[in-house]
């Protein structure tokens, strides 16, 4: 236990990061089911107003700050040093002390439901001036302000970390242009990070001081402007949203990679588009705003169209990284191709909303809804389960049992898509987001139904995968059954060391002469 | 406890109203954005049935059990050269597309036909019409916005306290009313009836309630609404 | 190393150009401006300092053909494998902004403990 507190070791703090934001997601999913108990029919008494919208805002904030966003960088401290060929990351007590910054930031901002007035209750967005008055003043708020402060610190921190590892840190014959495509998104991810995140501390902290030491940044009684707000927040949150998917583009390029058996297609087309997209997100923030009148929206408009162009680029190079391949779909790959048709249909609901005029209709509708959660959810959130597969054998010498990992695919994307189509259609019949209830018109209260039975699946899907790690353990404590070095085929140098890895990763690092390492040792 | 839902959504004439909206809005601004909304449904559904098409036929033809032999091509230039020009003409056309939609539909003209003050605050709508009749709604008691059929309204839209979010699905729009900004535009109605509004942007407890109706009547009844200083309602 | 100085030269570039169209674009809006220059003084500070390290930099992983026995010996540091500072630091860091919110005199106390285990740590790298 106190080998796990003081551990500087990039694998363990990996692991606990990876445990950390799958503990979140529990929480949090369990929020959302709350959503969908009360939504499920309308003018349901279920939850009380008050506490429907302390949920929600908990349930975002945990999926975004706590779980998605993490687990990438979380799996990322795990991976990077391996498929580099480094003992450990640049700074490994710095790696630490972001970890267990992370860890007290999401107790301190759960923390708000034991407070007088509970948690905050102004959505993860926290627009002011909303924020700072009635329902935002409490210490809830105050206590998700201070979470995600502590939060961000961390993620700067390990965005620094992780920078300074993949530029320095690679084995001989290592060059950039051979790392693995997972290693370029960890490094856009981390780029963005910088360029971003310092705009979300500065937000937050202007709301710290309008809220207790007599600011008015965003009161315009005294001059101050709401829509200042907007734009400081929206300038971190839509990179943030980027960070949220190039880890998982990258996980999604190994994983389809491997099981095609093929070369990555187009791996410089799949560097640039990172970059293009890393860059472009920094110009788009105010997509977000396309409502308020008060920005430019054909610049905005015109930036949003650009992106979906090295987003494009990627999807076809995994394509033609399957295409004539020899494909075999063990789990990580189903996961892999069940990410590639979510996120597909979330990317072109993204693009209908880039048009401003489409936007009128369907912003802070569920429509919207719809489209975060097929390109969180569906995207990014089935890669997250595709690495839990993939690297579940590395991490822990245990394989995770096949069978009951295919249930739990076949459950989620079914789950997933009953509980989010309907959603589309809602938005299009005038149900806006964010309400803890709903008239009995339209086709509302079937929709919300279907969507509620939906949940109710992918739930169950998710306790199949946890049924599936306790019995995979289990199995292994009672018989032990050691793991290859390479269970999957795959290409990269964590493959080329044993089920778990040792101490400093390699007892004797292969020679390094391609982009597939592990190939050429078992060719050689 | 919750108003039963006859009190503040108007009686519904239509028995199927799935994007019904999206099939026939009821201004003129609205049908300007359908056709933006046509455009982009045609094109993400070819976009969609192809990417789909090609990653079945992958899952298809390139299963191991069907193909035990992979090729081991990692590239082909003219092709990925291809499929960066070929989704970036498309942008540029949807964004022309996007352009011609949206610069009418912003567009308010320098001397409406009609002007109506709408403030918004937690949690209903006060509408200020032209002669100084003022009406303010509650939660339970949402106000109606009346529209003069096919003259251009301008709203005036405001807060009082926190951002709110005036949407009219019917119309196919929704402006933000921000507390210090005076966000103008224009709605020409082309349809006599009763639509369903609400605010869209999170205000708190009671956002979920926060609803108004729009009924739009015909000019003579509206100029006898302003003349008798809201006595006769249409 | 090139692929460093190449990563925040083009992202300085393409900042500095997106700054000015947006200007351009939009500048009764100052917001958007300021924020885009003050990242691509950001990107530009970093390039600078990219291209400046470049010259003295000769890292093994560069070399696409050099074997684990030439790189042998080399040195790369301190890789600890276990610490105590780190969770005392997040503790110490979570407590000085709590501070803010509770009193003073814990959020003093919280920087405290980071600044003291600041300390201790560089002693603990050269021990190691």
């Amino acid at each position: 236990m106190i080998e796990w507190m003081t551990t500087t070791d990039h694998k363990k703090i990996g692991i606990m990061y990876m445990v950390a934001t799958m503990t979140f997601f529990v929480i949090a999913g369990i929020l959302a089911m709350l959503i969908r108990a009360q939504l499920a029919r309308p003018e349901n008494d279920f939850l009380s107003a008050h506490a429907y919208n302390q949920i929600f805002t908990l349930h975002g904030t945990a999926m975004i700050f706590f779980v998605i966003a993490p687990f990438g960088l979380g799996l990322a401290n795990f991976l990077v040093p391996l498929q580099i060929g480094a003992p450990d990351v640049a700074y490994p007590r710095l790696n630490a002390t972001a970890f267990w910054m992370f860890a007290l930031a999401g107790i301190v901002v759960f923390s708000g439901f034991a407070m007088y007035g509970g948690a905050a209750a102004t959505g993860w967005t926290a627009y002011a001036p909303l924020s700072e008055i009635a329902e935002g003043t409490g210490a809830g708020q105050d206590l998700w302000l201070l979470g995600l402060l502590l939060a961000s610190v961390s993620t700067i921190l390990t965005a620094l970390n992780l920078i300074v590892t993949i530029f320095l840190f690679r084995a001989p014959g290592m060059t950039m242009w051979r790392i693995p495509i997972f290693e370029w998104e960890i490094v856009a991810t981390a780029v963005l990070i910088l360029m971003a995140f310092p705009s979300l501390t500065a937000v937050l902290a202007m709301l710290l001081i309008d809220r207790h030491l007599g600011g008015h940044f965003f009161d315009p009684a005294f001059g101050g402007n709401p829509i200042l707000y907007q734009h400081l927040f929206w300038f971190f949150g839509h990179p943030e949203v980027y960070v949220m998917i190039l880890p998982y583009f990258g996980i999604i390029t190994e994983v389809v990679a491997t099981f095609s058996r093929k070369p990555v297609f187009g791996y410089v087309g799949l560097v640039i588009a990172a970059f293009a997209i890393a860059g472009l997100s920094i110009g788009v923030w105010a997509h977000h705003m396309f409502t308020t009148g008060a920005v430019n929206n054909p610049f905005f408009s015109a930036v949003s169209f650009l992106i979906a162009v090295p987003t494009g680029v990627k999807f076809v190079n995994w394509i033609g990284t399957m295409w004539k391949g020899s494909i075999e779909f063990s789990t990580p790959m189903l996961f892999a191709v069940g990410f590639m048709l979510n996120f597909l249909i979330g990317g072109i609901t993204g693009v209908m909303l880039a048009s401003p005029p489409i936007d009128y209709d369907a912003h802070d509708s569920y429509f919207i809804v719809n489209h975060f959660h097929y390109t969180l959810a569906g995207g990014s959130m089935f890669a997250l389960f595709a690495a839990l597969y993939f690297w579940f054998p590395k991490m822990f010498g245990v394989r995770l049992n096949e069978t009951l990992g295919k249930w739990c695919f076949a459950l989620m994307f079914a789950g997933f898509n009953v509980t989010f189509i309907p959603m589309a259609f809602m938005g299009l019949e005038g149900m806006a987001r964010r309400v803890y209830t709903y008239p009995n018109i339209a086709h509302l209260g079937l929709l919300n139904a279907i969507a509620t039975g939906g949940s109710v699946i992918l739930a169950i899907g998710v306790m199949v995968f946890f049924a599936d790690v306790a019995t995979s353990v289990f199995a292994a404590a009672r018989r032990r059954v050691p793991v290859a070095a390479n269970p999957w085929g795959g290409y990269s140098l964590e493959w080329a060391t044993t089920s778990p890895p040792p101490e400093f990763n390699f007892e004797e690092l292969p020679p390094i002469r391609s982009r597939r390492p592990v190939l050429d040792t078992v060719n050689s | 406890m919750l108003p039963d839902a006859t009190i503040f959504y108007a009686p519904y004439g239509y028995r199927f109203e799935t994007m019904r909206w999206l099939l026939d809005p009821a201004s003129v601004q609205g049908v300007t954005m359908r056709g933006d909304w046509y455009v982009f449904l045609i094109a993400a559904a070819c976009v969609g049935l192809f990417v789909y098409g090609c990653i079945f036929w992958c899952i298809f033809a390139y299963r191991r059990s069907r193909n035990p032999q992979p090729a081991q091509f990692s590239g082909n230039k003219p092709l990925e050269v291809l499929y960066v020009v070929i989704p970036l003409l498309i942008v540029i056309g949807l964004f022309i597309v996007t352009m011609i939609a949206e610069i009418p539909v912003d567009r308010v003209a320098a001397d409406p036909a009609n002007k109506v003050g709408v403030i918004a605050f937690r949690w209903s709508w006060r509408f200020d019409y032209p002669g100084g009749i003022t009406t303010i709604g509650t939660p339970f008691a949402p106000p109606t916005l009346y529209l003069p059929l096919r003259e251009a309204t301008e709203i005036d839209l405001t807060s009082a306290d926190v951002t709110h979010s005036f949407w009219v699905p019917a119309f196919l729009f929704k402006r933000d009313a921000i507390p210090g900004m005076q966000n103008l535009f224009a709605i020409t109605p082309t349809r006599v009836g009763t639509f369903r509004g609400r605010c869209a942007q999170f205000c708190g407890l009671d956002h979920a309630l926060m609803t108004f109706q729009v009924k739009v009547v015909p000019d003579p009844a509206y100029e006898r609404f302003i003349a008798s200083r809201g006595v006769e309602v249409p | 190393m090139k692929s460093f100085v190449g990563i925040f030269g083009c992202s300085a570039g393409f900042g500095f150009v997106i700054a000015l169209v947006y200007w351009w674009v939009a500048h009764e809006e100052t917001v958007g401006t300021v924020l885009l220059g003050v990242m691509t003084a950001a990107l530009v500070f970093a390039a600078i300092y990219a291209v400046i390290g470049e010259r003295s930099a000769r890292l093994d992983g560069d070399e696409p053909d050099l074997t684990n026995a030439d790189a042998a010996g080399e040195d790369l540091g301190v890789f600890t494998t276990s610490s105590p500072y780190p969770i005392l630091i997040a503790a110490g860091a979570g407590l000085g902004l709590l501070g803010l919110l509770w009193s003073p005199l814990i959020g003093i106390a919280g920087l405290t403990v980071v600044v003291l285990c600041l300390w201790r740590m560089g002693a603990e790298s050269s021990r190691v």
